[in-house]
């Protein structure tokens, strides 16, 4: 319980909406590294989202089986070593396919809330 | 569905990456905390501070890297993968453990593969001809030789059986000339849709032909084996058209067959094939194509597409009853069955299934006894495991984690045992292979180990990998938390111990064995003492072929005269005698026999009679004693009266009352009486078990035989006669092969075989088992004393007697080895039965073998016993308890 409150600060990331932003952050910026990514989802958010570092990575590994990102090492701008992720030409056909689907879905969601429909 | 398939591939090259992308995730983290490390110092913060904040929001490195590991590869794949490696890491610890299991899996599915390997060729492999599956022998359905008369041939083949075709094959020697030295080999007489028929193409030149096989001797051609081309002909590609001279006639050979194609029976590989239509001259002066009473050819036939065996027996029985009918001189009574090929149609084959069956049900005891004892040390170090086991349920291992990591253990010991025992196969497969059988007859049987024996011995291990991995499973995932970790034993339901049942069943199957070998080892001791009704030791015998020669009668006489002459006239030389054959050979012909007097039977019911023809003093060499009457003499040669002496079954079977000497038959309904001037005493003459059956000996002189087997007794040593006959044959005819020379107790080695075989393994396998319930009754006792040397101490302490502890423990010992033998001597009264076809003069249900098997395992058992208990009663009290 206290756990439970402690956390309710921010909220936490969906399971399944983590990949779609993953594969939209690289869409938009292009090749980034797990921390960049990370931190970028978290400005995107305006901070209201707070990642949990350590499942980000497994998501990654995921999205790279299912081929929709690859991965290369290479150098960060302040010259660390660092795992570079790109999205791949399955990815960008995959991230189309669910954001026309989150579309759909927060439409259908959203129509339930909205104040003017019959009730 | 591309998705899902693409992951799973990228999961299974990702498990076997496993170490790489271990080492490349840590590097990534490493990574990923630099660059917040940077930002951290960036923003502010302490060194300390940056790291510990980076660290915090990471979620620690090993959850990470494990929920990453997770989602990476196969994770029951993954944890089998481990557990493999556990148990390999486990067996690679006890090097001594681990050989003396994969080597004693190994004898046991070693074993059994072997056997297996033998049954396979004899029965499961398919014949290399086409469609293998429509092959048929024609059999009698009175069973013995699958042996036809070559009219009757005809008729199967001319009126309208169901099959779509029938050919004739007679396996018969010939004498191969090659550069002037003449060689005894096996043949094939043929009929010319032989090849046709069972769809054999040549590798060179051309097969025979219906062409081939039309007028009687206008057709000196051949086909060769392709071994024989290899072999003896150096493999001569331009060999097609070559002559070469059979039984001394030229031949021209047509073609070479396949390699491994020796006919479609497995016993004799054939080197060469001939039309039948040659059969007279291969056989000379014995013309029986046109005698319809003369059985001496098998007939293999097709079943055609849609036509049934019951069907194609049922049009065969038709044409049989036609034939009875038409002459019922000869054909009375006949009736035909269908049969697979191979086996010498039904003769064999029922014996061999039956031979071999017992042999694979007395390794399968063997197996399982490995099995057993291999699970008593398996048991043994999981009990000693115990708190180890213990510590690791207390740590929340799952008791399924527990079962499938003894089980693999016994698996990986099972597989290196099947591959262990395909290697033993292999060697004995090799060895079978170049095994010629007694007598000349080269083996056509071809042992290898093909997939089927690769199944079975992977199936076997299978089975090992249950019955030697179940039970101490079972035991360490029963293991109770709180009393494994005090050490305490688990015990089985009613106070049995899985080591009580796992020596009961050693002891059980260990009297079955014994059982066996001893009721085995018994029956040869028995047949050496069998009145066969000659005496095979301190003779010799050597054969000669004549007709295959190319002499013919009156040389032939001539010659036989001659050598048996020179060969009495050696020094040395107690008594010689010639004749076609001898008993307990391979060659046995038997005549229809007419006796004077008595009402003339008919068909199926003509009695026969086992008939040799052989030179005065051939009772006196093979030390035959002669009942009534005399032996032949010199002047019972042809154009006197024509003699015969008969044994004394023939007399009591075939004469009716009265003396035999002085009665008359004959072997045919017409033709020249045969008087009777002597009997001599009953012998065995094709087995060793079979009753007294009649025989006649007729005089060489009167009834000609091509084929002479000279004998000769002598106090030399044999092979110093053998060599002197040698010579006198090749002083009378330097052209002229001697085979099958060797003494003649050699001759008892082949109705002796399957008894010989089967001892040989019931000793080898009931001496390991004698061995095995050694070793598991010592640990057992030992075990059950360790378990109780406080109590044990504690009772000498207060004054026990010695007599009083050892009951105690042997109590439970004496329970344990009774309930083993009364399982074992019940199962071995249910199979003994099994063993009777090579028994002799020995009931499979013997008292005096159980009582001594019984008395051999209480002695082993006691012996097993005594070691430990000494042990125990000698120890010192005190010092084992303050120990303890």
């Amino acid at each position: 319980v206290l756990l439970v409150s402690h956390m309710k600060e921010k909220a936490e990331v969906w399971q399944g909406t983590l990949a779609l932003m993953v594969l939209k952050t690289l869409e938009t910026m292009g090749p980034q590294h797990g921390y960049g990514l990370a931190r970028r989802i978290e400005q995107t958010s305006r901070d209201l989202l707070s990642l949990n570092y350590g499942t980000l990575y497994p998501a990654l590994l995921k999205l790279e089986q299912e081929g929709y990102i690859t991965s290369e090492w290479g150098l960060s701008d302040n010259n660390r070593k660092a795992k570079f992720y790109s999205l791949t030409r399955a990815g960008r056909k995959q991230l189309e396919r669910e954001a026309r689907e989150w579309h759909r879905t927060t439409g259908i969601i959203a129509r339930f809330f909205a104040p003017e429909e019959n009730s | 569905m591309m998705a899902m398939l693409r992951r799973l591939l990228n999961r299974i090259r990702m498990l076997f990456a496993s170490g790489r992308l271990d080492r490349d995730f840590a590097a990534e983290l490493e990574s990923h905390l630099s660059l917040h490390i940077d930002d951290n110092l960036r923003a502010g913060m302490g060194p300390d501070e940056a790291r510990r904040a980076a660290l915090a929001r990471l979620g620690g490195m090993s959850q990470a890297q494990e929920a990453r590991r997770e989602s990476r590869g196969i994770p029951a794949l993954e944890r089998f993968l481990r557990d493999v490696r556990y148990g390999a890491r486990a067996l690679r610890a006890m090097p001594a453990f681990t050989l003396v299991a994969v080597l004693t899996l190994g004898l046991g599915i070693g074993a059994n593969a072997a056997i297996f390997s033998v049954i396979n060729a004899a029965l499961f492999q398919p014949l290399p001809v086409e469609r293998p599956e429509e092959l048929v022998t024609i059999n009698h359905a009175r069973g013995g030789l699958p042996i036809h008369s070559y009219p009757d041939y005809r008729d199967f083949r001319d009126r309208g059986s169901l099959l779509a075709g029938v050919a004739a094959f007679r396996i018969s020697p010939m004498n191969l000339d090659l550069d002037g030295v003449a060689t005894r080999v096996w043949g094939n007489l043929v009929s010319g849709n032989y090849f046709e028929l069972l769809g054999v193409r040549p590798v060179l030149g051309r097969t025979l032909t219906p062409a081939d096989d039309r007028v009687p001797g206008a057709h000196p051609v051949l086909v060769l084996a392709y071994e024989c081309w290899q072999a003896r002909f150096a493999g001569d590609p331009n060999i097609v058209g070559r002559t070469v001279r059979i039984n001394g006639a030229a031949f021209t050979i047509l073609g070479v067959l396949p390699a491994g194609f020796h006919g479609t029976e497995h016993l004799v590989a054939p080197e060469l094939w001939v039309p039948i239509m040659m059969q007279a001259h291969v056989e000379s002066g014995n013309d029986w194509l046109e005698r319809r009473r003369t059985h001496n050819i098998m007939v293999v036939g097709r079943l055609g597409a849609g036509v049934s065996h019951a069907q194609a027996e049922a049009s065969l029985n038709a044409i049989a009853a036609a034939l009875a009918r038409e002459y019922p001189a000869s054909n009375e009574g006949m009736r035909l069955m269908l049969s697979s090929p191979g086996l010498v149609g039904t003769l064999l084959r029922g014996p061999m299934i039956g031979f071999s069956g017992a042999l694979l049900a007395i390794a399968g005891l063997v197996l399982l006894l490995t099995c057993t004892n291999l699970t008593g040390l398996l048991l043994a170090r999981s009990t000693d495991r115990q708190r180890d086991t213990a510590i690791r349920l207390a740590l929340g291992a799952g008791r399924g984690d527990l079962v499938r990591r003894s089980l693999v253990e016994s698996a990986l010991v099972s597989l290196a045992g099947a591959g262990a025992a395909l290697v033993f196969a292999d060697v004995f497969a090799a060895l079978l292979t170049g095994w010629r059988p007694p007598g000349d007859f080269p083996l056509g049987l071809r042992v290898e180990l093909d997939y089927r024996v690769l199944a079975f011995s992977l199936g076997l291990a299978a089975l090992a990998t249950f019955l030697v991995g179940f039970i101490p499973a079972i035991s360490s995932a029963r293991t109770a938390i709180v009393s494994g970790l005090k050490e305490e034993t688990v015990r089985w339901r009613g106070g049995w111990h899985a080591r009580d049942v796992i020596v009961a069943v050693q002891v059980a199957l260990s009297t079955i064995l014994l059982v066996g070998s001893l009721l085995v080892v018994r029956s040869l001791q028995q047949a050496s003492t069998l009145d066969i009704g000659f005496n095979p030791d301190g003779a010799v015998s050597a054969k000669v072929d004549l007709g295959l020669q190319g002499y013919e009668r009156d040389r032939a006489l001539a010659f036989q005269r001659e050598l048996l002459e020179r060969v009495a006239a050696l020094p040395g030389i107690d008594s010689a005698a010639t004749a076609n054959a001898i008993p307990l050979g391979t060659d046995i012909s038997t005549h229809s026999v007419y006796v004077e007097g008595r009402p003339e039977p008919r068909g199926v019911d003509i009695p026969e009679a086992i008939y040799y023809q052989v030179s005065p003093g051939f009772f006196r060499a093979m030390e035959m004693r002669l009942m009534a009457g005399r032996d032949f003499e010199p002047g019972d040669v042809r154009g006197s009266r024509p003699v015969a002496v008969v044994n004394q079954a023939f007399a009591d079977q075939l004469l009716g009352a009265g003396p035999a000497v002085g009665k008359r038959f004959r072997s045919g309904r017409t033709g020249a009486w045969i008087e009777i001037i002597g009997v001599v005493q009953n012998g065995k003459y094709q087995s060793l078990g079979e009753s007294p059956q009649p025989a006649a000996f007729h005089s060489a002189m009167q009834w000609y035989n091509p084929t002479t087997t000279v004998v000769a007794r002598s106090g030399l040593p044999a092979g110093e006669v053998l060599a002197l006959i040698r010579t006198v044959v090749r002083n009378l005819d330097p052209g002229l092969p001697v085979f099958d020379d060797m003494p003649l107790s050699r001759i008892l080695a082949l109705p002796l075989l399957p008894a010989r075989i089967a001892a040989g393994f019931l000793a080898a396998f009931g001496a390991l088992a004698l061995v095995l319930v050694l070793v598991g009754t010592y640990g057992l006792i030992s075990y059950g004393i360790a378990q109780r040397t406080r109590e044990i101490c504690i009772r000498l302490a207060v004054g026990a007697a010695s007599r009083h502890i050892a009951g105690l423990v042997l109590g439970r010992a004496a329970v344990v080895w009774a309930v083993g033998v009364t399982l074992g001597v019940a199962a071995a009264l249910a199979g003994a039965p099994a063993l009777d076809p090579i028994l002799f003069r020995v009931d499979a249900r013997d008292p005096v073998v159980f009582l001594a098997a019984c008395a051999i395992l209480a002695l082993i058992t006691a012996a097993a016993c005594w070691f430990p208990i000494r042990r125990a009663l000698v120890a010192d009290p005190s010092g084992l308890l303050r120990r303890g």
